[in-house]
């Protein structure tokens, strides 16, 4: 080796991309931007292929080309497309998916539908969904919420790097049935004076069943959310009360593990009261968390429903008769990247 | 030992013979744990060839407690606990059924619903289910020693 150093650098004309190759006095060209430059030099330097992939060669020409294009790595492995035939990486909804671009000061764009996680309170008081916002940080996580070809590129200096995945997801269907306004009924059968919708047989008030298969070993698990309105009136004094709630969990997260799963729904009947009404909608989401590591579980299909009645008592609330049913009627459940967030459990939700 | 120190693990099995007969078994176990909860675990395991069907919905609704101390008084209910326990129950519920051999457990702590104090605790535990479609109640007894 050896040789002279380099005394000087031209940048390519006629691109606006440049490289600022730095020159070491070791017959070294590292290219450390993105773009292109040429390099002239004085007999000096050899075949140049940097970390940053430039590359140049003044061994003969005295001059030389550096270029370095970025790059894409998942976890540790440099996955960057470099031509349409490279296959794509596989990859299943909800699993993390942490990637590193280089060099830095890039721009990441993610295909959708893609989320920055998803986070359940340990007491279950909340859960919310982290929306994805891609920065100019080389690392980027997400995870993404429904299958399918994904494209992902990470841009420096107009010049991106690109990769392709294959979200394998949950096949299949969701299906979810009610029971009609003769399941709405006025008994003992909660162990107290109850208005409630269904069971009859082996079915809830609301059926719901999950024919989906799961792309890999993973799990699923329904988790529901719901709204209530209800008013009592006081049987001595006529007061009326109101009681509102929203977007809140419903039993627990989750609601059920099992397939099918129901719901039939109760209300306490107490005595001192003379009317009583509710009005409660649902969404039952069916969500899927791959086997994979850090998985997250994601929204796979959900249906809303909802039921209501107004009850009358003419004694102070020792006997009641229906005023109106409102049976949960035909569900429609379809396939949703809809995450259920909530901020409080509806089993709280009481006078 | 875990990290959370098992003060107490007392536990009973109880055969329920209602007017099905024998359907299950119901035991009760209790443990302190290191942010002073007093957990108690109640598992409910079909043993009959009858069909045993129970609602799930909030478990300190699910599952009626009735504390005493030494003395044989019943224990305050804290703030939360008189939300829950005193005020309108009403919510989903999940009816789920279990086959022979099946069990299904349910956690509370205690001490999120009771103003306990220190001393040994003796809890009556029921729970309902349903046995071929009748209501049945199943009962079980244990201790829970708070430190």
């Amino acid at each position: 080796m050896g040789g002279v150093c380099p005394t000087s650098w031209d940048v390519w004309s006629g691109s606006s991309n440049i490289s600022t190759p730095s020159l070491d006095c070791s017959n070294t060209i590292k290219g450390v931007q993105v773009g292109y430059a040429s390099i002239a030099a004085d007999n000096c330097c050899s075949i140049v292929n940097d970390s940053n992939g430039g590359t140049g060669d003044v061994s003969s020409s005295n001059s030389a080309q550096v270029t370095v294009t970025p790059s894409i790595a998942w976890n540790g492995n440099y996955v960057t497309n470099t031509d349409a035939n490279n296959a794509a990486q596989d990859a299943i909804v909800g699993q993390q998916i942490f990637l590193n671009g280089s060099p830095g000061g890039g721009a990441w764009s993610v295909d959708p539908t893609a989320v920055g996680g998803f986070d359940v309170a340990p007491d279950q008081s909340s859960g919310q969904v982290e929306m994805l916002f891609v920065t100019s940080d080389p690392d980027v996580l997400f995870y993404w919420v429904n299958g399918g070809a994904k494209n992902v590129s990470y841009t420096v200096s107009g010049v991106a790097a690109r990769v392709k995945f294959n979200v394998a997801a949950p096949q299949g269907s969701m299906g979810a049935s009610s029971l009609s306004d003769y399941a709405i009924n006025i008994d003992s059968a909660c162990g107290y004076l109850c208005v409630h919708y269904g069971p009859s047989g082996s079915s809830g008030g609301v059926h719901f069943i999950n024919n989906y298969s799961a792309p890999d070993g993973g799990t699923f698990k329904w988790v529901q959310t719901g709204s209530s309105d209800n008013s009592r009136t006081n049987a001595s004094t006529q007061t009326v009360q109101s009681l509102s709630c929203s977007s809140e969990l419903d039993t627990s997260y989750p609601y059920d593990t099992n397939n099918p799963t129901n719901d039939s729904p109760s209300t306490q009947l107490l005595a001192g009261y003379s009317d009583r009404q509710e009005n409660d909608s649902f969404i039952m989401t069916l969500m899927y968390q791959s086997s994979q590591g850090s998985s997250i579980p994601v929204p796979v299909a959900s249906v809303g429903w909802s039921f209501g009645y107004h009850v009358t008592s003419g004694d102070g609330g020792n006997t009641w008769v229906f005023a109106s049913k409102t049976p949960a009627g035909t569900l429609n459940p379809a396939g949703s990247t809809t995450f259920p967030q909530w901020s409080g459990n509806l089993s709280t939700c009481h006078f | 030992m875990p990290a959370s120190m098992i003060v107490s693990l007392t536990l009973l099995a109880a055969m329920i013979q209602g007017a099905t007969g024998g359907c299950c078994e119901m035991k009760a176990v209790t443990s302190i744990g290191g942010g002073r909860q007093a957990e108690i675990k109640v598992t409910i395991t079909d043993l009959s060839d009858s069909p045993v069907s129970l609602f799930v919905s909030s478990p300190q609704w699910d599952l009626t407690f009735d504390l005493k101390d030494a003395a044989g008084r019943s224990p305050n209910l804290t703030a939360y606990g008189k939300s829950m326990l005193e005020g309108e129950r009403r919510g989903s519920r999940i009816l789920k059924h279990l086959s022979k051999g099946e069990s299904l457990s349910q956690s509370v702590d205690l001490q999120r619903i009771y103003q306990l104090q220190r001393g040994e605790y003796w809890i009556l535990i029921s729970r309902a289910v349903l046995v071929a479609g009748v209501r049945t109640t199943l009962q079980t007894r244990t201790t829970v020693d708070i430190p």
